[in-house]
C-alpha cells in the first residue's frame, strides 16, 4: 500500500486536463444558483441556501469522480491506468475533500458577495455571514461525503440515488431498532439535555461531563466513519473487475 | 514474462470458461492468440493484465501477481481494448493526460506514428473521429508507450486496407527482443506475417501455443499435394483453384503457415494436432 506521490501528481493532472472545464462550469452554476436564489427569497441573509447547495454539489461529486467504473470501456482505460489502487482512491479524496470543497467554498462565497452587493445596491445594509459556521457541521460533512464517495464506487449506476437510498434504508432500520430499545428497557444511550456542540463549545469549561462525553463521542464516531468509508472504498476499488 | 498456470474461471460456475489453462508467453514474440467466439479470448487477456482475477490458479506478470494491479507492472503494460474508449480530448491533451503514466513514452515516435496513419496531434477531439481514427490513434499510443508488454484485442477492426498494412509495419519495427506483443483476432489474414508465436484457445484449454517455425516444421501447407503425397491429413478446404490441405509434414517440406488452415485443421482435429505438439 506504499504511494507514489508522482503517479498521485500524474492522476491529478490527468483529472485537471479531462475536467477543469466541467468544474469551471459547475462552479459558476453555483455561485449563479446561490446568487439568484437570495435574489428570489429576498433576503440577504441566505448562508443557509448557500450550505444546501454547495453540499448537494458535493455529495454528487463523486459520482463524476468515479463515473469510469459504471461501463464497461472506460472501467478498462480506468483500472489499467500506471497507478495502484490506493493511488487512484487517495487522489479522488484530495479531489472530493480538498479541491472541491475549495471550490465550492470559493464559488459560494462569490455568490453571496454578488447578492450581497445586490441587496447593497438596493438599499438593504444586510449581515454579510459566511464564516459563522459550527466546526462540528464540517465534520458531518465530510463523515457523509465518505458515504458518497464509497456509494459511487460500489454501486454500478446511479450512485447517488443509490446510496441515498440505501442511507435512507439503514437510518430507518437504526432508528426503529433504538427506538425499540429505549422502548422495551425505557432507557437512553444519548444523556438528557445533550446536544451536538462545535469542538470549542465541548472543550470549554461550560461543558458539563456528560456533554462532553456526548460529544467526543459524536467526534470519535464520525471520524471513525469517514476512515472506514475510504478504506472500504479502497477495499472495493482493489476487487473491482473489468 | 506472463505466465498462466492452472487458470480456472468462468461467468456461471455452472459453465467455466477455463479449466486448469496454463499458459507462458516470452519477451521478444508476437503472440497471436486466436480461438472462436465466446473462446474466452478477450477475458484471457484480461486475466493476464489483471483487469479479471481467475476463481483458481495464478497470472503472473513480469513476476508479480496481475491481479494486485501494480503500479510498477501497468507502466510497463498497454492494454488496447477492441471497445475502445477515448475522452473529451485532443490528440494533444490525451498525450499530456495519460504519457506521464508511461516511462519509456517517446512523444517523437508518437508523432511519427501518427503521421504514418495520416494523423496529427491537431486532429480535433478524439471522440468526435470515426471509430478507424481513434483505434489509429490509440495504436499509435500504445505504440509509443514502449512498454514491455503490449496486449492488443481485435486491432485491425475498423481499419481501411491501406491503415492495415500500415499498422503491420508499425508492429512490425516496434517490436524487438524485449517485448512482448499479444494480438487476439479474427482477422487472421491481416497479422498473418506478424505473428511468430501462435496459440489457439478452445473449449477452456490451450489447444495449441507454438512457433511458426515449429508449425511449419510439424504441419505442412500443401494445396493438391502439389509439395507432397505424403503424411496425414488433418484438414482440406475446397476453393476455385484447388484444395487447400493441412498435413503432417513428414518429409520436412518447407511451406508458409497459413493461420487460417491451422486454426481449422486445429478445431476440427483437436487431439490430433494437441498431441501433435506436446
Amino acid at each position: 500500500m506504499i504511494m507514489n506521490t508522482k503517479n498521485i501528481a500524474n492522476l491529478l493532472k490527468a483529472y485537471f486536463i479531462e475536467n477543469w472545464k466541467t468544474d469551471l462550469f459547475q462552479f459558476g452554476i453555483l455561485a449563479a444558483v446561490v446568487l439568484f436564489g437570495s435574489i428570489i427569497n429576498g433576503s440577504p441573509t441566505y448562508l443557509n441556501f448557500a450550505l444546501f447547495v454547495s453540499c448537494v454539489f458535493l455529495m454528487i461529486y463523486p459520482e463524476r469522480l468515479f463515473r469510469n467504473l459504471h461501463s464497461s470501456s472506460p472501467k478498462i482505460h480506468y483500472l489499467a491506468i500506471p497507478a495502484s489502487n490506493s493511488e487512484k482512491v487517495v487522489t479522488n479524496m484530495i479531489l472530493a475533500n480538498i479541491y472541491y470543497v475549495v471550490g465550492l467554498v470559493i464559488s459560494s462565497a462569490l455568490g453571496l458577495a454578488l447578492a450581497h452587493l445586490f441587496w447593497k445596491v438596493r438599499g438593504y445594509d444586510g449581515v454579510f455571514l459566511y464564516t459563522s459556521f459550527d466546526d462540528n457541521w464540517v465534520l458531518m460533512i465530510y463523515a457523509t461525503l465518505s458515504v458518497f464517495f464509497f456509494g459511487s464506487i460500489y454501486f454500478r449506476r446511479r450512485t447517488t440515488l443509490s446510496t441515498i437510498g440505501v442511507g435512507l434504508l439503514i437510518s430507518m432500520v437504526f432508528s426503529l431498532l433504538v427506538s425499540l430499545t429505549v422502548w422495551v428497557n425505557g432507557i437512553t444511550l444519548i444523556p438528557k439535555d445533550a446536544a451536538f456542540h462545535d469542538f470549542a463549545w465541548t472543550f470549554s469549561s461550560r461543558a458539563t461531563l456528560p456533554d462532553w462525553i456526548t460529544n467526543t463521542v459524536g467526534y470519535l464516531i464520525l471520524s471513525a466513519n469517514i476512515i472506514y468509508f475510504y478504506v472500504l472504498s479502497f477495499l472495493r476499488l482493489k476487487e473491482t473487475e473489468a | 514474462m506472463i505466465q498462466l498456470e492452472n487458470i480456472q474461471f468462468g461467468y456461471v460456475k455452472s459453465r467455466p470458461l477455463f479449466k486448469e489453462l496454463s499458459l507462458t508467453m516470452e519477451p521478444g514474440h508476437i503472440y497471436g492468440l486466436l480461438g472462436k467466439n465466446g473462446a474466452g479470448k478477450t477475458t484471457l487477456l484480461k486475466i493476464m493484465s489483471g483487469l479479471r482475477f481467475p476463481d483458481g490458479g495464478s497470472a503472473t506478470i513480469m513476476g508479480e501477481n496481475a491481479s494486485l494491479r501494480k503500479a510498477e507492472v501497468l507502466q510497463n503494460l498497454y492494454f488496447l481494448q477492441e471497445e475502445m474508449f477515448v475522452p473529451h480530448l485532443r490528440i494533444d491533451e490525451f498525450e499530456k493526460a495519460y504519457a506521464p503514466f508511461y516511462p519509456n513514452f517517446s512523444s517523437e515516435k508518437f508523432a511519427e506514428y501518427l503521421r504514418e496513419f495520416e494523423l496529427d496531434r491537431e486532429f480535433g477531439y478524439m471522440d468526435k473521429l470515426s471509430h478507424g481514427q481513434k483505434k489509429k490513434v490509440l495504436i499509435a499510443f500504445a505504440l509509443a508507450t514502449n512498454t514491455k508488454v503490449l496486449i492488443m484485442d481485435e486491432p485491425t477492426n475498423g481499419l481501411d486496407i491501406p491503415s492495415k498494412s500500415t499498422f503491420r509495419k508499425l508492429m512490425a519495427s516496434a517490436a524487438d527482443e524485449s517485448r512482448l506483443v499479444i494480438i487476439s483476432t479474427h482477422q487472421v489474414r491481416d497479422l498473418h506475417s506478424l505473428i511468430d508465436m501462435v496459440a489457439i484457445l478452445d473449449n477452456g484449454h490451450m489447444l495449441l501455443n507454438a512457433s511458426s517455425f515449429e508449425i511449419t516444421e510439424k504441419l505442412l501447407f500443401d494445396m493438391d499435394n502439389m509439395k507432397s503425397a505424403e503424411g496425414k491429413i488433418f484438414y482440406t478446404e475446397e476453393s476455385p483453384r484447388g484444395n487447400y490441405q493441412v498435413k503432417e509434414n513428414v518429409n520436412h517440406i518447407d511451406s508458409t503457415l497459413d493461420l487460417e488452415l491451422l486454426f481449422n485443421a486445429a478445431i476440427s482435429k483437436k487431439n490430433e494436432i494437441s498431441n501433435l505438439f506436446k
